[in-house]
């Protein structure tokens, strides 16, 4: 037999989003992974009155959450949950998640689930990450010259700028366009901080072509939400989020010498067509940025733009909350605000677009928002790639 | 001056592609059953699935991918050298390897050789350098890698 058919997922309706949450972000914290997956969950629970025992499902991504699991957890919590699940796709996690509770929730395997990306970060914790990050990397990456995650990327993005004519210039416009978010963030790390073109441009350089303003800044934080079926979102009065579509992939287009496309264009028409949209119907977009050019891949799988065209698509859009082009990561981002929690940032800030409770940094009337992860570099490339649309209730097609 | 050793916490697999990498430049696995080559070094083969994976004689010509020079590195033994090059090269037409690489300022698609060989710490590393360099020889390619810095100063 070989390969079969793919069918398109089932729609996702029913399940209901509520109640983003983030703790703060810090560079280092002497706090472990578990205080800040129990934190974002009792603050999910202040914020919506619900009681701990009202949880019945938790779903966990953490890189620091070692030797303990989400198992483990129940316990700490004093929880009796009836579904666990830990999500370990990196900055694809977020997503997939999300994609995982609604399923459950769907099924009636559960009827409340957190769902919480959370790290902590010591000075030593991200070099032990790193230097240990997949068998593949120990024998084939780290011994040539121990850069973590900043030489494979740093590849990928020498291997963008010759194959396609991007400049730095153009990474800077996304940098930039993000710190300008950020600086209405009060949660973003770097938020308090301007950044210019020129001071982009002028940064230190790291790896190649990556200079420090390209290189995501590992810290300690969470994000997480709920995820329960719209009756119950109702019958407690709060506000809630629907899912029009969801997809993933992994290990897409392997035999790419060098990886300039991630799983997402395999996907997106499904995705779209679930969803009854097209990319020009989404007001508001956030991509798993841990260096620019792999925003800028999911800009192009995901239709914004065709492949290879995202530097000349940065040089016509804007990308700020409020420049009337596409908002896109309009927390700032993780290069703005802050590594934390596996790619759940991006799922947060588009709930909390949608909800209209993004404060200064609000685009005005976002009803439907997009959110992609990219994940595991487990050798040479990200393995995982994932996205979602969500809607405000009433808008789009699976409602 | 005293260097200290490279990083090396490679699997049992990674250590194995350091053996007999003297005699020859460039040996990778290749499955028994299907002959694919494999990079990096695994247990199953990619392909077919099969465990009968042998290291073989490769041909050491490859294609520069991309490179840079790395400024920063989480290790004290690059510390002490950086800028370091590294390069994704192309090797057998099929796999995309990361490499030390010896040369600079290489256009991508440029010819390379890319051979195999210890480094300080006895991990097996792979080198990539210019077609004009030679490397007939595991003299010429240990002196390579001794100029590299990454074998005990002499």
């Amino acid at each position: 037999m070989t390969e079969l058919t793919r069918a398109r997922p089932m729609d996702y309706r029913g399940v209901a989003i509520v109640a983003p949450f983030t703790v703060p972000y810090s560079r280092y914290s002497e706090r472990s992974a578990a205080w800040f997956i129990g934190t974002a969950l009792r603050g999910m629970l202040d914020e919506t009155g619900i009681g701990k025992e009202a949880v019945d499902g938790m779903s966990v991504s953490s890189f620091t959450l070692a030797p303990d699991s989400v198992v483990s957890l129940s316990e700490h919590f004093g929880m009796t949950p009836r579904w666990l699940e830990q999500i370990p796709f990196g900055g694809a996690s977020g997503v997939i998640s999300l994609r995982r509770a609604a399923r459950a929730i769907q099924a009636g395997d559960a009827n409340l689930i957190a769902a919480i990306g959370a790290d902590t970060s010591q000075p030593e914790s991200f070099k032990a990450t790193a230097a240990n990050f997949s068998t593949f990397s120990m024998d084939a990456v780290y011994p040539y010259g121990a850069a973590g995650p900043n030489a494979p990327f740093s590849l990928i993005t020498q291997r963008y700028m010759d194959a396609y004519g991007a400049t730095r210039s153009d990474f800077g416009q996304l940098c930039v366009s993000q710190r300008y978010n950020a600086n209405r963030n009060p949660n973003a790390l770097l938020g308090h901080k301007p950044l210019t073109i020129e001071q982009y441009l002028e940064a230190r350089q790291i790896a190649g072509p990556l200079h420090l303003f390209d290189c995501v800044m590992p810290c300690a934080g969470a994000d997480g939400f709920l995820v329960t079926r719209v009756e119950i979102a109702e019958e407690l009065g709060l506000p809630y989020i629907v899912v029009l579509a969801a997809d993933e992939l992994h290990n897409a287009f392997s035999d790419d010498p060098v990886q300039l496309r991630g799983g997402w264009e395999r996907f997106r028409d499904d995705l779209y067509q679930s969803a009854g949209l097209t990319p020009q119907d989404i007001d508001v977009v956030q991509t798993y940025d841990d260096y620019p050019v792999i925003s800028m891949l999911q800009l192009e799988g995901l239709g914004f733009c065709p492949p290879g065209a995202a530097a000349e698509f940065l040089r016509t859009t804007r990308l700020t909350f409020d420049g009337g082009g596409l908002p896109h990561n309009t927390n700032g981002g993780q290069l703005s605000v802050g590594q934390a929690g596996c790619g759940y940032l991006g799922v947060v800030e588009t709930l909390t677009q949608l909800l209209e409770t993004a404060g200064e940094r609000q685009v005005p009337g976002a009803a439907i928002g997009l959110v992609s992860g990219y994940g595991m570099v487990n050798y040479d490339r990200g393995l995982c790639s994932a996205a979602a649309i969500l809607a405000k209730p009433g808008v789009g097609a699976a409602t | 001056m005293n260097k200290q050793i490279p990083p090396s916490r490679g699997t049992a697999h990674g250590a194995a592609s350091a053996e007999g990498s003297a005699a020859i430049a460039l040996s990778l696995q290749r499955c028994a059953e299907c002959g694919a080559w494999q990079y990096p070094s695994r247990e199953l083969c990619s392909n077919c699935l099969s465990d009968k994976l042998l290291w073989q004689a490769a041909d050491p010509r490859s294609i520069y991918l991309a490179g840079v020079l790395l400024q920063h590195s989480l290790e004290d033994y690059f510390l002490q050298d950086l800028p370091w090059h590294i390069a994704a090269v192309r090797l057998t037409g099929e796999l995309t390897a990361i490499s030390h690489c010896a040369g600079t300022d290489i256009d991508p698609g440029t010819e390379l050789w890319t051979f195999s060989h210890p480094d300080l710490s006895g991990a097996g590393v792979l080198i990539s350098v210019p077609r004009s360099t030679p490397i007939e020889t595991a003299e010429q390619r240990s002196a390579i890698v001794r100029e590299m810095g990454l074998l005990e100063d002499s």
